[in-house]
């Protein structure tokens, strides 16, 4: 599996804190099926010129949270699990929400307003999947 | 594995002139880690480095390097330690390709192919004279030999002032390719205004100020720990409130560690934040 971590060192949120995030996302999101390996941590700490430490801590904490696991010879791999429930997945989306939330009151958009435009962002993203995947056929 | 800290310091103060340049500084550095030391100019970074490497004798107070009292290192000790300060010297007549070959044969740990292959990183042409180096490129010389004799032991006075970004990764990638004697992580140390790069590999924070610890603590339990909180009105100094700034006339700035702060020291449901390294460095100098 090829995860792009996006590692932003400038930020208030810790890079290990990053790399934990967007694995548990990719994972709630499906993106990436039981079995995928994750980069090597030195393979990582190479591309995004970090400290190996902080991969490794980030790893060790998904693996406490049971979403990957370290296999023999092959490192660290996505377990087998049921996809994330649902109450998972909306506290992923927490962050993402408070943000546009905050970014909102600053407008000085109504709560109706800045509703409005949520509800519009799915409908274009609706709309777009649906043209997309016409021809899929999913049980 | 050995658990004596890679570097101790204990009460270190130095002054000069009538400058105080080190105040009361204590601390540790546990083997394995990478602590950044900031502060603003003058803070006492490159004073501290020196005492700890026994380079600048203190008034009072003393510091050990791997077990050993920094004012009278064993030549073992010194074959572990790897150091390049602001200025490296390096002996300006030869070829870069001798003096890496002198300076290697110095080192019983040294490496001849990682020191070829540093050089090619960070195109450092061998055949150069050192005398017409740039200064950026002796910094990467001194950082090619400092690397090369694998040491147990790296500290760095703001080696990557004069590299540019792509030449910063490499130096940043480069301490992590070999592994301390006792199979361990490398300890670094290093001082540096550029934070976004000490963000990256830092496992521990040191803020100096005026030549005195200002905070100190592992990078990750800071973040999460050391918020920005703003409120109307003052608040009375006390333990867990770091730095206090008037914004506006009924607006202030405050520092907090949020798990040494007593409940109720802030007005309820005032608003945290948390802070990057730039943004607590501004925080807590300002």
């Amino acid at each position: 599996m090829n995860i792009l971590f996006v590692i932003e060192p400038s930020t208030a949120t810790p890079i290990y804190r990053q790399i934990v995030d967007q694995v548990a996302r990719a994972v709630a999101a499906g993106s990436t099926q039981p079995g995928d390996e994750l980069p090597s941590v030195r393979a990582v700490a190479e591309r995004y010129a970090i400290n190996p430490m902080t991969v490794s801590k980030a790893y060790s904490l998904l693996e406490s949270q049971g979403l990957v696991e370290r296999r023999r010879g092959m490192g660290m791999v996505i377990r087998a699990a049921a996809p994330a429930a649902m109450d998972t997945r909306l506290a992923l989306l927490k962050p993402a929400i408070d943000h546009a939330v905050a970014v909102s009151r600053q407008l000085g958009l109504t709560d109706e307003e800045a509703l409005a435009a949520m509800r519009d962002a799915l409908a274009e993203l609706n709309a777009h999947d649906t043209t997309k995947s016409a021809k899929k056929d999913r049980p | 594995m050995n658990d004596t800290p890679a570097i101790s310091v204990e009460h270190l103060s130095l002054r000069y002139g009538g400058v105080t340049a080190l105040d009361d500084v204590t601390l540790n550095v546990e083997r394995g880690s990478v602590l950044a030391v900031v502060g603003r100019n003058g803070a006492g970074k490159s004073s501290l480095l020196q005492c700890m490497l026994g380079l600048t004798v203190p008034q009072s107070g003393h510091s050990q390097l791997l077990g050993c009292p920094s004012l009278d290192l064993t030549d073992d000790v010194k074959a572990r330690l790897g150091y390049v300060s602001q200025s490296p010297e390096l002996f300006e007549w030869l070829r870069v390709g001798e003096q890496i070959s002198l300076i290697g044969g110095l080192y019983p740990n040294w490496s001849e192919e990682l020191a070829r292959a540093l050089c090619v990183r960070f195109s450092i042409a061998e055949d150069m004279k050192v005398r017409t180096l740039s200064l950026g490129e002796k910094q990467r010389l001194a950082i090619v030999i400092a690397l090369a004799h694998q040491p147990d032991l790296l500290v760095f006075d703001e080696p990557v002032a004069s590299l540019d970004p792509v030449g910063r990764r490499d130096f940043l990638r480069a301490l992590f390719e070999h592994e301390a004697r006792d199979g361990e992580p490398v300890t670094v140390v290093i001082s540096s205004h550029l934070l976004e790069d000490l963000e990256r590999i830092a496992t521990h924070v040191l803020f100096l100020e005026k030549g005195r610890v200002q905070l100190i603590g592992g990078r990750d339990e800071l973040a999460e720990r050391v918020q920005l909180a703003v409120t109307a009105h003052a608040i009375a100094p006390q333990a867990g409130l770091l730095k206090s700034r008037q914004l506006a006339a009924d607006e202030w700035q405050h520092v907090v560690d949020t798990r040494a702060l007593a409940d109720g020291a802030l007005p309820p449901d005032t608003a945290l934040r948390a802070l990057s390294l730039g943004d607590l460095f501004e925080a807590l100098n300002t």
